[in-house]
């Protein structure tokens, strides 16, 4: 499993290629002359609140975002999984965003948006009451994140960026869907 | 896109294909191998068998050469050095030589295997070591022939002739055979298709030593072939055989007919079969959009019905009705021919099993006849696959605990040689695999102290056998007194039960002392889309797999009893203990408090010998489902097998049949 990805370097922009493609002599020269126009590499993040903070996620992890569709319970499973829901055939479950940050609960209303995620196979949907936008911020800008959650939930958080007078924090997705300890500790 | 997740996990489709390819071949040694040791040991033919084994070897260095694969291409180059050496002639065929092409073909499975993981293969450098030497020490220096010039041969075939037909053709002359070239004509067009037909017919009563295209064919649209056949048949026979055939046949005396090189037309450029192979995860996805397809066709249906009862029968909606009903049965076809190019023959598996068998009855000093049945029997190639453990562990278990040494035997006055039968067929759309021996059968009554030492059943209570019997899957039970590294460390009988119930299927054990075993494993032919019966507990809809209800049933509470605290019902005869779905579930109960409901509907369902039954507000009819994972995230959540939707986007929790009987028998 995954569990810390490198904040240096390596970090992907948007639209990146299928893990398997071989790198061509020209990939490399066409990678070699972006670097050189941009320096800076800009990470796309889309925004949104969950209680009184805001928090974003990486645009390159997210599927879709999709209105508040009925979700269908799921018996016996940890309080911030909400249940499943069918998107086009594939079972998705739904994460109270809130609840999974040690902020409360969120009180669904049928308003709420579902951010469609994904890592590697896994796809779920994280509940947030509303987006906020898309931002770009360049990557060297993103420092530690403060204590904006319970401090056992730091693992969800990768860095902090300031943006317009705002301190937005941005969430590790895969932490968010990785409940392997949870599920250890119910048995 | 996805991504990698634990890196390096993902093969290159490259490596893929090669262990596709390479598992076909692996098959077809190990089945050669096992013919190899049949012959061997009656006396039969043998040389058609290494030339197979020499020829995949050869295929298989070949293809890991172009892939890199330096360990697994070494030890294909030294068999194929090893099984050269022996068509030839240069190196007897005996045990030893049938030793290491056994240990070569396991140390390529192996290898196989850890590539088909990510893993780095083993250079196994000192069986390599020891295939050379052995290769080298035996090899017979080979005489130079005056047979072959004695022959009436021309000396232009005689050159022509590869080391290995000259081989051949000296071995059959040492055998005393007749010699004959037979000068046939083809047609161009199929010549192939004919020669090897006719090839196959010499090679019913000989050996066709050499086939050589001929250029004296006059007709452009025919091709002729001159073969050097060897047959122990005699000369009047020989002419008896032949009379009125087109074809010249001369016998080969001390003289000179003629002959010519082994073109190879078999290897030509054609392929062999018409087959094509596919990675599975491409006909996972054709039946996940089958599945999809079918939940659409189901909804259409329905819009088609609810547009006839508000509109009545107006010519659109007769039309309508019959497009749906044209969509129904071609749906119906597509979903039937994909799932059967999903089916494989479970003889592939047997084959495997044929050799552990052998061995570990060699290692025990048992004497075990396997017979194998219905190896056509179809499966899904995932069932299959998940069949492999259970499959073997249960054989073992037959070899290890079941089968009774020689000595026993005769005493029990059975014939000494035990019988270990392995058959499979269909049942309805089950397939049944039972495995069958005649050995000592499982001593209820031991089973059932074990249990009772372990807490497992109650002390002298009157406990059936089936239920007895049923102690035997628990994890960790074991009745064998000491532990063989073959099986009774007590781990394996969960396993097999937990497989099979992944794939939602029975097991069934029967066993008399003293006259064997039968273990049965009933599983649904395919996986994917399957029939469920969907029933409301509260407000929500579950499904039920259809293939673990045994029947359903409406009662009043009043019918419900209470057994140390436990709700069950008396079902001829047979206490049934109940499940309400909502108290496990925690669903709040939307209707009215409990005790209000008078009628109750159970759904009485089974998993091997264990019944349950399962208390739900309404039944709400059968549907086709396609279940789907609920990933990762909640993979662990008890009684939930997956989900499934029927095209309104509502997801459908599918119970998990045996978790929920598992729960059950748990908390009793």
């Amino acid at each position: 499993m995954n569990k810390k990805r490198s904040k240096k370097g390596g970090r992907k922009t948007a639209k990146e290629a299928p893990p398997e493609v071989q790198v061509t002599l020209e990939d490399l020269l066409e990678t070699e002359e972006e670097e050189e126009v941009q320096q800076q590499t800009l990470i796309e993040l889309l925004t949104f609140t969950v209680g009184e903070e805001k928090f974003a996620l990486e645009v390159s992890e997210i599927k879709e975002i999709i209105k508040h569709i009925p979700f269908t319970p799921v018996p016996r499973c940890p309080d911030f999984l909400l249940g499943v829901i069918s998107l086009r055939g594939e079972i998705i479950p739904i994460i109270d965003l809130r609840s999974r940050l040690g902020l409360g609960k969120t009180t669904v209303e049928g308003e709420e948006v579902i951010i469609v995620v994904h890592h590697g196979e896994e796809s779920a949907g994280h509940l947030v009451k509303n987006i906020s936008g898309i931002i770009k911020v360049e990557e060297n800008a993103v420092e530690l994140a403060p204590e904006v959650v319970p401090p056992e939930k730091a693992e969800f958080l990768l860095g902090v960026v300031r943006h317009q007078e705002n301190l937005i924090t941005i969430l590790n997705n895969s932490r968010l869907l990785d409940v392997s300890e949870i599920i250890k500790n119910a048995d | 896109m996805s991504r990698n997740k634990d890196g390096g996990m993902t093969l290159p489709s490259s490596i893929k294909n090669f262990l596709a390819e390479l598992e076909d071949l692996l098959e077809k040694l190990n089945r050669d191998l096992l013919d190899l040791e049949d012959n061997l040991s009656s006396g039969k033919e043998t040389h058609y068998i290494i030339n197979n084994l020499f020829r995949n070897c050869h295929t298989m260095k070949g293809l890991a050469g172009m892939l890199s694969l330096k360990e697994i291409g070494a030890l294909a180059h030294a068999l194929e050095d090893l099984l050269d050496a022996v068509r030839l002639g240069k190196i007897d065929l005996g045990q030893e030589v049938l030793e290491i092409l056994t240990r070569g073909y396991e140390h390529l499975g192996r290898n196989a295997k850890v590539i088909s993981i990510g893993g780095k293969a083993s250079a196994h450098k000192a069986f390599l070591r020891k295939i050379e030497e052995f290769t080298a020490a035996s090899i017979k220096e080979t005489s130079p022939d005056d047979l072959l010039s004695k022959l009436d041969l021309d000396d232009e075939i005689i050159r022509t002739l590869t080391e290995y037909e000259e081989h051949r053709l000296i071995e059959n002359l040492n055998n005393k055979r007749n010699l004959y070239i037979i000068s046939k004509e083809f047609t161009f067009e199929h010549f192939d298709d004919e020669l090897n037909g006719y090839l196959s017919r010499l090679k019913s009563d000989g050996e066709v030593i050499s086939t050589l295209p001929s250029p004296s064919a006059e007709d452009h649209s025919k091709i002729r072939f001159d073969l050097l056949w060897a047959t122990s048949s005699g000369h009047k026979k020989v002419a008896e055989s032949f009379l009125g055939e087109e074809a010249e046949i001369t016998a080969v005396q001390q003289k000179s007919p003629q002959e010519k090189d082994k073109s190879s037309f078999s290897s030509s450029l054609r392929s062999f079969s018409d087959t094509v192979r596919v990675d599975i995860k491409r006909l996972d996805n054709l039946l996940n959009i089958v599945g999809e397809l079918v939940i659409y066709k189901t909804k259409l249906g329905e819009i088609s019905r609810e547009i006839i009862t508000r509109h009545g029968m107006d010519k659109t909606s007769l039309g309508l009705n019959k497009t749906v009903k044209a969509l129904e049965r071609n749906l119906d076809l597509l979903q039937r021919g994909v799932i059967e190019t999903r089916m494989v023959p479970i003889g592939q598996m047997f084959g495997k099993l044929h050799r552990i068998v052998r061995q570990l009855s060699r290692r025990l000093g048992k004497k075990i006849d396997f017979t194998v049945s219905g190896e056509e029997t179809e499966l899904d190639k995932l069932v299959i696959e998940e069949m492999a453990d259970p499959l073997l562990h249960l054989i073992r278990n037959a070899i290890d605990h079941g089968i009774e040494t020689p000595q026993k035997r005769r005493k029990a006055k059975k014939p000494s040689r035990g019988t270990i039968g392995l058959s499979a067929f269909q049942k309805g759309h089950h397939i049944v695999i039972e495995i069958e021996d005649d050995g000592a059968g499982i001593d209820i009554n031991r089973v059932r102290k074990i249990a009772e030492q372990k807490g497992l059943l109650g002390k002298g209570m009157d406990h059936e056998d089936k239920q007895v019997l049923s102690m035997l899957f628990l994890p960790g039970f074991s009745t064998s007194s000491t532990i063989s590294d073959i099986s009774g460390r007590g781990i394996g009988m969960d396993v097999v039960k937990n497989n099979v119930s992944r794939l939602r299927g029975m097991i069934d054990i029967e066993t008399e002392p003293g006259r064997g075993t039968r273990t049965s494993i009933t599983l649904p032919m395919t996986l994917a889309i399957i029939q469920a019966l969907m029933v409301k507990v509260s407000d929500s809809m579950f499904a039920v797999p259809i293939n673990s209800v045994l029947e359903s049933l409406k009662i009043t509470s009043g019918q419900v009893q209470k057994v140390e605290d436990k709700e069950v019902i008396k079902l001829r005869d047979r206490v049934l203990p109940l499940l309400r779905i909502d108290d496990f579930f925690n669903l709040e109960s939307s209707q009215n408090g409990s005790p209000g409901k008078d009628d109750l509907y159970i759904v009485v369902v089974g998993l091997a010998e264990k019944r349950l039954g399962l208390v739900v507000d309404s039944l709400r009819g059968q549907r086709e489902i396609v279940i789907k994972s609920l990933g990762n995230l909640l993979k662990s959540v008890k009684g939930i097998a997956g989900a499934t939707d029927l095209g309104d986007r509502r997801a459908i929790l599918v119970l998990d049949v045996n978790g929920l009987i598992q729960e059950v028998t748990h908390s009793i």
